[in-house]
């Protein structure tokens, strides 16, 4: 479970984040949406750990990741998985390494099931055979699913997308939905997701937030979110 | 006056900033030391890059570097100083000094700029979050490798600088100074010290540190897409040149009495 508890979060003179708190019960698939800028990826690594608050706290299974050691933190972030908004793979490694590239840091695998961890995933994503491949030569939406494959390939728990869909092509966005559905149903991993597309989120969500001028503006279901006569919620969602 | 006195504080708390910065990755590096020997592949790599990527200009700059030591001390020299003390002039220059400080010039605007941008880019694209969230230190993954072997490689680019400005040095001493072979060198054989040599080299270890840290620093801070890697390529090297410049000043008054 992951709590954020009134999370503030600045950069210089920029008030990004002013007291967030939301609560994401294991097993839930939820999506935040909100404006460019609004701040979605910031919230995401917060709950990564890789930027700090300012003022509040977030909690990871009730413990504080504010106060875990650098090794505490490292080995609670092997339970997530995260997605990157443009897919972040290392330019310099082949696919191959890129999936197995926390395994074998880890030192946990054996070549061979790390040869076997590539495979079962790059299958999974649709992307057998890509192995020996580098991101330079992949598409903005195979680089999305390898890196789908890559987070996959820890086993976590829970997966944080960012923008899972942004800036694809209607046909490969829809193959990225797909993927999160399945994930979320066969694996049952827990999933947050956040992005501007309402399409995409009414697909892969079943709890909705939404991010505006920096406090969560809206919690609930669709059901709710379609009939609250918020005007600010009325006006994002027809508008994209 | 208001906005002045603003916009120095600003600068001021930059600075500051970027000393805390700079310290606690210097922290974070010697934390990773006990990973070392997991990284040697990493560091063999990085040493190779270093390497190959650099060998053609340092050898370029360097032949000229010992060319014009030579003519030029040989111009100051006339009427003044026996030519016999040529060669002598010429290696003590470029061992203690020219050899470590020029070539070090030379590698910050190539092996630091490229450190910055490969780094830069890692951060502006989200692969050093990336390498975060799985639980792998960026700052032992791709700091410490690339402080190690900037610390190996340089010296040793520098001996190959020293080598070649030497004799390139003594071509001009020969062919166009008119003194033989064994002028230029005997006095080289009997007044450079291996100590010239050594305080050369450990100064160019210090210099490599210099070069690597700045270029890591700069790209990890990196903020805003292309534009933003740009400017810290151009901050590393511009640091990293200042500061070999003023350690160079330093170095010398604790290595040298006078
Ligand atoms: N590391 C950073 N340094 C400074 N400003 C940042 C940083 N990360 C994000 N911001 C700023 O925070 C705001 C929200 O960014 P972000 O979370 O990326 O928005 P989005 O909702 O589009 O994902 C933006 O104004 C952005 O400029
Ligand atoms: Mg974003």
């Amino acid at each position: 479970m992951i709590r954020l508890e009134k999370v503030y979060k600045s950069f210089g003179t920029n008030e990004v984040l002013k007291g967030i708190d939301l609560e994401i019960n294991s097993g839930d698939s939820m999506v935040i949406f909100g404006a460019s800028g609004s701040g979605k990826s910031v919230m995401l690594k917060l709950i990564m750990g890789l930027l700090k608050p300012d003022e509040g706290d977030i909690y990871i299974d009730g413990k504080n990741i504010n106060e875990l050691k650098r090794s505490e933190l490292d080995e609670l972030r092997t339970r997530f998985g995260m997605l990157f908004q443009g897919a972040a793979l290392f330019d310099s490694m082949t696919v191959y390494e890129n999936v197995t590239l926390g395994r074998s840091e880890h030192g946990d695998m054996s070549k061979q099931d790390r040869i076997e961890c590539a495979r079962r995933n790059l299958e999974m994503v649709g992307l057998a055979g890509t192995e020996y491949k580098y991101p330079a030569e992949l598409s903005g939406g195979m680089k999305k699913r390898v890196g789908l494959a890559r987070a996959l390939c820890m086993e976590p728990e829970i997966i944080l997308y960012d923008e899972p869909t942004t800036g694809l092509d209607p046909v490969s966005a829809d193959k990225i939905n797909d993927l999160i559905i399945e994930l979320r149903d066969k694996l049952n991993i827990t999933s947050v997701a956040v992005t501007h597309d309402i399409y995409s989120a009414f697909r892969i969500g079943r709890r909705f937030a939404m991010l505006y001028e920096g406090n969560i503006r809206f919690d609930g279901t669709k059901e709710e979110m379609e009939s609250s006569d918020d005007q600010v919620l009325k006006d994002f969602l027809s508008h994209h | 006056m208001r906005k002045l006195i603003e916009s120095l504080g600003r600068i001021l708390i930059a600075f500051v900033a970027d000393i805390g910065g700079l310290f606690i990755m210097i922290w974070g590096i010697i934390l990773s030391v006990p990973t070392i020997f997991k990284r040697i592949r990493l560091i063999f790599e990085q040493m190779l890059m270093m390497g190959v990527r650099s060998l053609p200009l340092v050898i370029l700059t360097s032949v000229f570097t010992g060319s014009v030591t030579a003519w030029q001390a040989a111009y100051q020299f006339k009427g003044l100083v026996p030519l016999e003390w040529l060669g002598l002039t010429v290696a003590k220059t470029v061992f203690i000094e020219l050899g470590p400080v020029l070539t070090s010039l030379v590698l910050a605007g190539r092996v630091g700029a490229s450190i910055a941008a490969e780094l830069g880019t890692m951060r502006v694209t989200e692969q050093i979050d990336a390498l975060e969230s799985m639980g792998i230190n960026p700052v032992g993954y791709l700091v410490m490798p690339r402080l190690v072997a900037g610390m190996i490689m340089v010296p040793v680019l520098v001996m190959f600088a020293n080598i070649i400005a030497i004799l390139g040095g003594m071509v001009v001493a020969v062919m166009l100074v008119n003194i033989s072979y064994e002028t230029f060198t005997d006095s080289i054989k009997s007044y450079v010290y291996i100590r010239d040599v050594v305080s050369g080299l450990q100064k160019s270890v210090g210099f490599g540190a210099i070069i690597a840290l700045m270029g890591c620093y700069n790209g990890f801070n990196a903020k805003g897409g292309a534009e933003g890697v740009g400017l810290a390529t151009t901050r590393a090297v511009v640091l990293a040149s200042v500061l070999i410049l003023v350690s160079d000043y330093i170095m010398a008054t604790i290595l040298f009495n006078v």
